[in-house]
């Protein structure tokens, strides 16, 4: 597996081909046509890479074309993109899977037509049969171990005890949140804590406070909250709110937060102290990774692991850092 | 005896689903002690308030023996709006909000009522594109809600009980009265039950079920108000499969997916207290969150399939 830092995005191509362990670097010739089959535009994340991608392509030195598919979250409408896009004969298919498993079915016809495939951001699930040529995305994992990391850090230094720990995990079919959980948990093993209890939170605030609002009447000594994005934090600071334990650190009603994504709402709470480490969400460095190895991968390159983006972890003490301002897309 | 067993069956289809609740309530106060609090009845209050006020209405479109699968993306709209008028008084801003989905809720009853669309097809097609409509003002990203909007959603009652949640009840009590105390809920009932009849004996059906409509449009639209001024923004996931939890809410709580059946209160109000209790109930226990779907799904399933035994009796 392949990480590539934030820092790393000036030289991402060069990097990339040559940490995947690329055979040589083969250019396509002409024209590349690649087929996105996108799960919508509802989400932040999926319209500004949309966005971005689109700018990055009409930057390249390769002409690239974009033919788009948005699924509305459905799974089988999606899958129908796939197969509308592959009978068009696209140099590509870049797929964005709305269920990490059931895309599988499309990669198969995608290679069965001779069209390689790249995931983007969602990966295949690990046990479907059969997987992207090559995965460009977040590092999900590291984005959930860096962010608790930080915090059970800062709780050590804070003399704060570490024990259980509530997890506000996203949807349960999305291979993102699921990764999300296993970073938590290494976390977790790395400093002797353990997950309380996993709330179903599916992205959504409204979802997220009502799985909160109960498991903090179940568990009131809880001193650490792990959610799995920022989109939910809404929902995760209102029931903290209505159960008196919305504190900034430093205070002694505070309870530990680690987030992800790095959006308005927890640049907010990282300045206000309520939120302890967020860890960005590194689109344009995704986006731009995407765009460097489409021709690459319509020319038939292979490689050998995926593309995975590790961005920094923000925290009240850096979150104004111009360094750090510089590497936020969602503000 | 065969008719202490029919008397009982009668009750049990009847007041079953009440006892259930009851039961329900009574066996998580046992198992858990932080579930019958008042903190916690608060958030369960609280967790209610968008469902509630989105299920009022469409349990008027129910009876009327029709459906509306846009309410999710009317909330949004709704919702949407409230973004769009941030800066203006947090009144006129509930007010627009609630305009526009009066407007919706016209349009789509227009369609239903007048130019008799199938309203299953007709309102599936319209949550599309209700939704895109949304999405293309908001750009597909998180919005804020402006501040006298969101200040509403943090309101209490005694400090305890959120106004949002008053909110939401007003529209239950309203349209339960609009439903057994006015000719037009006469009407709605008359319609669900045979719309044909109705007709014949002079009732307006157009116009009545674009009433109801109407007010499905509006409920909706405040299910989407309330949840921004609570969260103090909005998301793209605002009204995201809130049809589905609305039909099950309502029809678990007695009102006909065939129409002529149903009301408000207490129905509709336990149906979806029922949803919402068992998810906190289960919350305060710790349990998998793979549960709830479970337990929620097999409770729409009897709920639909007691309705359809009603259904052939009453029609037996």
């Amino acid at each position: 597996m392949t990480t590539l830092n934030r820092r790393d995005f000036m030289t991402s191509a060069v990097a990339a081909g040559a940490a995947l362990g690329a055979p040589g670097i083969v250019h396509a010739q002409g024209k590349v046509t690649v087929g996105m089959a996108w799960p919508g535009m509802q989400d932040a994340v999926w319209s500004t890479s949309h966005k971005l991608l689109n700018e990055f392509a009409a930057a390249s030195d390769t002409e690239i074309e974009l033919v788009f598919t948005a699924a509305d979250m459905d799974v089988a409408k999606q899958a129908s993109d796939a197969n509308d896009l592959i009978s068009r004969g696209v140099d590509l298919l870049l797929v964005f899977p709305i269920d990490s498993k059931a895309i599988s079915s499309s990669v198969k016809r995608a290679r069965d037509a001779g069209i390689p495939t790249m995931a983007f951001l969602r990966q295949v699930h690990a046990e479907a049969k059969h997987q992207a040529d090559v995965f460009v995305g977040i590092d999900a994992k590291y984005q959930q171990l860096s962010s608790a990391r930080t915090v059970f850090e800062k709780m050590k230094a804070d003399g704060a005890a570490i024990g259980e720990v509530l997890w506000v995990s996203g949807d349960i079919r999305d291979e993102n949140s699921r990764l999300r959980g296993v970073g938590l948990q290494e976390a977790c093993d790395e400093h002797g804590a353990s997950i309380a209890q996993d709330l179903v939170g599916n992205w959504d605030p409204q979802q997220a406070a009502a799985a909160l609002a109960p498991a903090l009447k179940a568990y009131p000594d809880i001193n650490h909250i792990s959610v799995a994005s920022d989109v939910m934090m809404s929902g995760v600071r209102q029931v903290m709110q209505d159960a008196g334990k919305w504190a900034p650190h430093g205070d002694p009603n505070h309870v530990y937060l680690s987030s992800v994504d790095v959006f308005p709402i927890g640049l907010e709470l990282l300045r206000s102290k309520h939120l302890d480490a967020d860890t960005i969400f590194d689109v344009t460095g995704m986006c731009r990774t995407a765009v460097e190895l489409m021709p690459r991968l319509a020319a038939g390159e292979t490689f050998d692991s995926d593309v995975l983006i590790q961005g920094p972890v923000f925290t009240p003490d850096n979150v104004d850092d111009p360094e750090m301002q510089s590497q936020l897309w969602a503000t | 005896m065969r008719d202490d067993l029919a008397r009982a069956k009668r009750i049990g289809m009847e007041y079953g689903f009440y006892l259930l609740l009851l039961a329900i309530i009574l066996v998580f106060t046992v198992i858990s002690n932080s579930f019958l609090t008042i903190s916690n009845w608060a958030q369960i209050a609280i967790a209610s308030t968008f469902l509630l006020a989105a299920a009022a209405g469409l349990t008027l479109v129910l009876i009327n023996g029709e459906i509306d699968l846009s309410i999710g993306s009317i909330a949004y709209v709704a919702a949407t709006v409230v973004y769009l008028t941030a800066d203006v008084p947090a009144g006129v801003s509930v007010l627009a909000a609630l305009v526009a989905g009066l407007a919706i809720g016209l349009f789509n009853g227009w369609l239903v009522a007048y130019l008799g669309m199938n309203s299953l097809l007709v309102t599936l097609g319209l949550m599309i594109a209700y939704r895109g409509v949304a999405l293309v003002f908001t750009e597909g990203t998180v919005k804020q809600a402006g501040d006298g909007v969101a200040a509403l959603g943090q309101l209490k009652l005694f400090g305890i009980v959120p106004v949002i949640f008053l909110v939401a009840l007003a529209f239950l009590f309203i349209f339960q009265w609009v439903l057994r105390e006015t000719k037009l809920g006469t009407f709605w009932l008359a319609i669900g039950n045979n719309e044909d009849s109705a007709r014949k004996i002079g009732i307006p059906v157009r116009r009545a079920k674009l009433a109801a409509y109407a007010l499905c449009g509006i409920s909706a639209a405040a299910s989407g108000t309330l949840l921004a001024a609570y969260l103090g923004e909005i998301t793209t996931f605002t009204g995201r499969g809130m049809e589905f939890q609305a039909v099950a809410a309502v029809v678990i709580g007695g009102t006909s997916l065939f129409g002529g059946r149903g009301n408000v209160f207490p129905g509709t109000i336990c149906g979806v207290l029922l949803l919402i209790v068992i998810n906190n109930g289960l919350g305060t226990r710790g349990v998998s969150p793979f549960v709830y779907p479970f337990v929620a799904g097999a409770l729409i399933f009897i709920a639909i399939y007691l309705d359809s035994i009603k259904n052939r009796a009453r029609q037996a």
